[in-house]
């Protein structure tokens, strides 16, 4: 079991972040790419970039909006994310990790922080499980995928939670923490695959469908040519 | 015409093949017979199949084979030559269907039909892009043994996107930052390109583009004239004096001025009230209307692109035959598809776009145009109309106006960039075989905004809005209510020197 976790926490713990930092550098690149060359065809090349980045701040902390529309959905969601950007990155546990891989240590906190943090986490994925379960409107909307990665992302918390409080855990502490570890990999290499991709590429989307209005001027007859139409309405 | 022995499926596909008969019946005999049996071999061979949609779809139109092969062939087009790919794939990639669009969705919320969640429509076009245009997509549909895209699949899709107003509510509340309203107008342009588009935007295009008079209502540069002049003499009888006209090809102008065309017709007061305001601003001989082309309508911007385009480059040669700025009438998506289109199509130097609201209230602040304060007694409200409201482009200048002329003036809840539609955005107005679902579904929270604020006049400063208002206010028992233009209420207080 040593041998096992050894291996989650090292070998593979390096393989999966590599495969996921350039799988979303490559995304993020082909995207601000995409950005630069629709609006160089375009025929109305302003962008509103200030306007953009506001939008995209104002999404990123969007305290201003979380009770406006449908507020247990969003309390829910602000939370849960919250829990998966600050535990990851800033649990004392986790910036072990860090050093350990990267040779950098940055600021941590505690249990005393990231207990809380992961039970709001819990709860919070428990309702989006269950607004995609019991809402109508969800339910038609959702996948196989989606309720597959919230149950994921469940297990990986709560393993997370029972690994640094062994004497609440229902399992052994290796088998938790390996589950954390394979779990967590498993999130991290579905990053640039899935729909999680919206981790890297979330500060491009508002650019990106502003560009989608700026037409190409003679796109109209392109299209019209390639499809052997003579142009008549 | 009587022993065609048609068994139709619903209401909606006896109307449509009502519609599909009616032109036979103005017909010659002979030329009768013939067109009849064309029709009744059309629908032998079809099986009826493109008799499915809830609007009209051309007859020359209907007959068509490997529809779905043709789609993807138009889809594949549209990548290569557009600038959507980058958006199609980076939505496909990243939407989370979190379904908070619904909070802001008047149809789905009217309806309560989960097809009409916004997000799910974009989900018919992005699983065509998935399964047909990405290796992901492709690998999971052929281990699935399903997903390719089929009639099917293409007439829901063909379906949901008119029912969907393109008001781009939707798009304010995305957390992700999706567009609905891009992907519905992306959807709309691939399947006119097969052929599937409303036959009521798809005849008024071509009537702009090929026809006679180039405007969508037909309208002769005779009939133009002679409206013209009947309202000029209104204007006289109606303030005591002659010289507030409508100049006709004056050359060398600022101002070009291009209404919707459906205001010569339905709108003399809108009309009168633009002419009044240019006068009363000291402009009366600073604009002009220009015979060649005066319809500002851009349907392109409901269903094609291309369309799109051609309609501006006209419009764009029209202003430069005559003067400088196009100046837009009350209308929201001619308003739109100029100010934000012109400068895509009417490259090198595009004129500038301005809305006659935008340069009537910019002349009232600058002290040259004066309005008598609080002429209007009864309460008034403004309804905004989605295409000039949701970029917060036309907001303000409209109430700065109303408050000063309207003793009464109350706001719609909600109002402004988060404006409801009124239910007719996106040419679905035009489409009168839908006037049921538009005023009763697709209008009915409009209509409970409307009986809220209790008022008496309700300023729809858009052809398409007005006429779909004011069919909601039928449909709803709203019968008091007077559905009007801004300038027909700024008539009312105009001062002149």
């Amino acid at each position: 079991m040593e041998q096992w976790i050894s291996f989650a926490v090292g070998p593979l713990f390096r393989f999966a972040f590599v495969l996921m930092l350039l799988g979303a550098a490559r995304l993020v690149l082909l995207q601000v790419w995409a950005v630069v060359e629709a609006r160089r065809r375009a025929g109305d090349r302003t962008l509103p970039a200030k306007q953009i980045l506001k939008t995209t701040l104002e999404w990123t902390i969007p305290f201003s909006r979380l009770h406006r529309l449908m507020p247990l959905q969003s309390f829910a969601s602000f939370a849960f994310h919250a829990g998966v950007i600050l535990i990851p990155v800033f649990f004392a546990g986790h910036v072990g990790l860090w050093k350990k891989a990267l040779g950098v240590s940055w600021y941590a906190f505690s249990t005393a922080v990231a207990d809380p943090l992961t039970i709001l986490a819990l709860a919070s994925i428990g309702i989006l499980f269950g607004i995609r379960l019991w809402d109508r409107k969800a339910r038609f909307l959702s996948g196989a995928f989606d309720y597959g990665v919230l149950a994921l992302l469940f297990a990986v918390f709560l393993t997370g939670f029972f690994s640094s409080h062994p004497w609440l855990s229902p399992i052994p502490y290796n088998v938790a923490l390996l589950l954390h570890f394979l779990g967590a990999e498993a999130v991290i290499v579905m990053i640039p695959f899935t729909k999680l991709s919206h981790a890297a590429l979330y500060a491009t989307i508002r650019f990106s469908s502003e560009t989608g209005w700026k037409f190409v001027p003679d796109a109209g007859e392109k299209v019209a040519a390639a499809l052997g139409k003579e142009g008549g309405v | 015409m009587k022993d065609t022995k048609l068994k139709v499926r619903d209401s909606e596909e006896k109307k449509q093949d009502e519609e599909v008969k009616s032109p036979a019946a103005a017909v010659q005999d002979g030329k009768e017979i013939l067109e009849h049996q064309i029709i009744r071999e059309l629908i032998k061979k079809t099986k009826k199949k493109e008799y499915r949609y809830s609007y009209y779809v051309e007859r020359d139109r209907l007959v068509t084979q490997n529809r779905p092969e043709r789609f993807l062939e138009a889809f594949a087009a549209v990548l290569q030559h557009s600038n959507y790919r980058h958006i199609v794939d980076l939505y496909s990639r990243i939407g989370a269907r979190c379904s908070r669009c619904t909070a802001m969705c008047q149809v789905f919320q009217a309806s309560g039909d989960p097809r009409h969640i916004p997000c799910y429509r974009t989900k018919l076009l992005l699983d065509v892009y998935r399964r047909h245009f990405t290796l992901g997509g492709w690998v999971r549909g052929k281990l699935s043994g399903n997903g390719r895209l089929t009639d099917e699949r293409l007439d829901e899709l063909a379906e949901a996107v008119y029912k969907c107003t393109a008001c781009r509510r939707c798009a304010l509340e995305c957390p992700m930052g999706i567009d609905h309203g891009l992907m519905t107008h992306l959807a709309r342009y691939i399947l006119s390109e097969i052929g599937l588009a409303p036959k009521a935007l798809v005849v008024a295009t071509r009537e702009q583009l090929e026809g006679a008079t180039r405007n969508t209502s037909a309208v002769p540069v005779a009939a133009l004239k002679d409206t013209v002049e009947f309202l000029e003499e209104e204007l006289a009888e109606m303030f005591g004096f002659k010289g507030i006209g409508f100049p006709l090809d004056r050359e060398g102008v600022e101002y070009v001025f291009f209404p919707a065309v459906s205001d010569y017709l339905l709108e003399p007061d809108t009309l009168m009230g633009n002419a009044a305001a240019m006068y009363a601003a000291g402009d009366a001989d600073n604009w002009t209307i220009g015979t060649r082309n005066f319809d500002g309508i851009n349907y392109g911007l409901f269903y094609s692109d291309f369309m799109l385009g051609r309609i501006i480059r006209q419009e764009v040669a029209e202003c430069r035959r005559l003067g400088r700025t196009i100046l837009i009438g009350e209308c929201g998506h001619a308003s739109r598809s100029a100010k934000f289109f012109v400068p895509v199509y009417g490259q090198p130097d595009p004129p500038p776009v301005v809305n006659i609201m935008e340069y009537t209230c910019r002349r009232f602040l600058e002290g040259k145009l004066r309005l008598k304060p609080k002429v209007i007694e009864e309460r008034v409200t403004y309804h905004d109309p989605c295409n000039i409201a949701r970029s917060k482009w036309i907001i303000e200048q409209p109430r700065i106006l109303l408050r000063h002329i309207c003793r009464d003036f109350v706001d719609m809840t909600p109002g402004g960039q988060y404006n409801l539609c009124c239910g007719g955005g996106g040419g679905t107005v035009s489409i009168d075989e839908i006037r049921r679902f538009r005023t009763t579904v697709m209008g009915g929270k409009k209509a409970d905004q409307i009986k809220d604020t209790g008022a008496h006049y309700v300023v729809a400063p858009c052809a398409n809005c007005k006429k779909q208002v004011r069919e909601v206010c039928e449909d709803n028992g709203l019968d008091g209510v007077q559905v009007v233009g801004l300038h027909d209420l700024l008539l009312k207080a105009f001062i002149f020197d």
